[in-house]
């Protein structure tokens, strides 16, 4: 079961990038995640720096999933949305640090 | 009073076949039946947000072919919610159903009409409809009869061209953007990044599903937020970085909140 759910997500991921024409970088991690624990583009990211995405032992998807879930942080219900929401806003303090 | 969806005579007017329903336990199917009612409403309201692109395209003076392909997403996503209605009616639910939050549109008056629309379209399509590209792949591979499978693709097929227009028009604008739009764009990227993680966290909520109710449509939440996160990690932070966004440094920062406590 976890072997064909695990060929299903892959092809569609390779879908999405082919959407975005970045094909060439996501069959490069297809191939990296056969042979060892899924690291994600965001591996090179320093831990001082707020997160650790590319841990070894756990993907990104489950060190999120896990802190989101201890932390019960809220979504936008109960059940799964389809569909594009709708964008959010600017926040006044996100615009004053990138331009700082 | 709050709107409703019915959807009732357009499902009943091409109705559709899900053969070998009764072999499935009654849970399994209400797991796909509710997972198909909610993609109904959502798709529907979702009309809205293309909608709202429109004004914003004028605006910002792009090509009429970009507006006309917007024009024809409000009515693709229209159709989904009947294509969702006719799963919904042929798994013995009722076609109808109260609209979600309409939420608004922001109008962005902090920015002018260019970096406003590609604050939408970053959100749209760069991220939510390329998510919705790889799950709706996803569930298609898994989809256990011709009928599902079609429904799957046809919604596939559009949501496709929806993620695939963000990215083609940042491959048009992206070049002639200076580095202070980069750089406002890139602190954007922090609350669209924020947005994503909320708006796609019911998954978490989920249990994961059997192959059969999962070939039904019903939600395996492990593995659908697994493709979120691989989605947005493998495909659209090195897509906007590729046009000189900082997305990493964005997500780095959206869930870094999260990840610290």
């Amino acid at each position: 079961m976890n072997s064909t759910r695990s060929i299903a997500r892959r092809r569609g991921l390779r879908m999405a990038a082919q959407v975005a024409s970045i094909a060439g970088v996501v069959a490069a991690s297809a191939a990296l995640s056969q042979a060892a624990p899924a690291r994600p583009a965001t591996a090179n990211i320093a831990p001082q720096e707020g997160v650790m995405l590319g841990d070894e032992g756990k993907g990104a998807a489950d060190q999120l999933g896990d802190a989101i879930r201890v932390r019960n942080a809220s979504g936008c219900g109960c059940s799964p949305c389809w569909g594009p929401p709708a964008p959010p806003p600017m926040r006044a303090e996100l615009l004053e640090e990138g331009l700082s | 009073m709050t709107p409703v969806l019915d959807l009732r005579r357009e499902a009943r007017r091409d109705p559709l076949e899900i053969p070998g329903l009764d072999a499935i336990p009654a849970e399994e199917r209400a797991a796909a039946l509710a997972n198909w009612r909610e993609r109904m409403v959502s798709e529907h309201a979702s009309a809205r947000v293309f909608a709202a692109l429109i004004p914003r395209l004028m605006a910002a003076g792009v090509a009429r072919r970009h507006v006309a392909a917007v024009s024809a997403m409000i009515g693709q996503e229209l159709d989904h919610a009947v294509l969702c209605a006719r799963v919904v009616v042929a798994l013995g639910g009722e076609a109808k159903l109260p609209l979600p939050p309409l939420t608004a549109v922001p109008a962005h008056e902090d920015a002018g009409p260019l970096e406003g629309l590609l604050r939408d379209v970053i959100s749209v399509s760069c991220c939510s409809e390329t998510v919705a590209v790889a799950l709706v792949a996803t569930e298609r591979e898994q989809a256990g009869t011709a009928s599902l499978r079609g429904v799957l693709g046809k919604i596939l097929a559009d949501e496709v061209k929806h993620a695939r227009f963000g990215w083609r028009l940042l491959d048009e604008v992206g070049p002639t953007l200076d580095a202070r739009t980069r750089a406002r764009l890139s602190a954007y990227l922090v609350a669209v990044f924020e947005h994503q993680i909320a708006f796609h966290s019911p998954f978490l909520r989920l249990p994961s599903a059997s192959d059969r109710a999962v070939s039904l449509g019903a939600p395996d939440g492990p593995s659908n937020w697994r493709v979120f996160v691989d989605t947005i990690t493998g495909v659209t932070i090195p897509g906007l970085e590729r046009h000189g966004l900082d997305a990493e440094r964005a997500f780095r920062r959206a869930t870094s909140a999260v990840l610290a406590a």
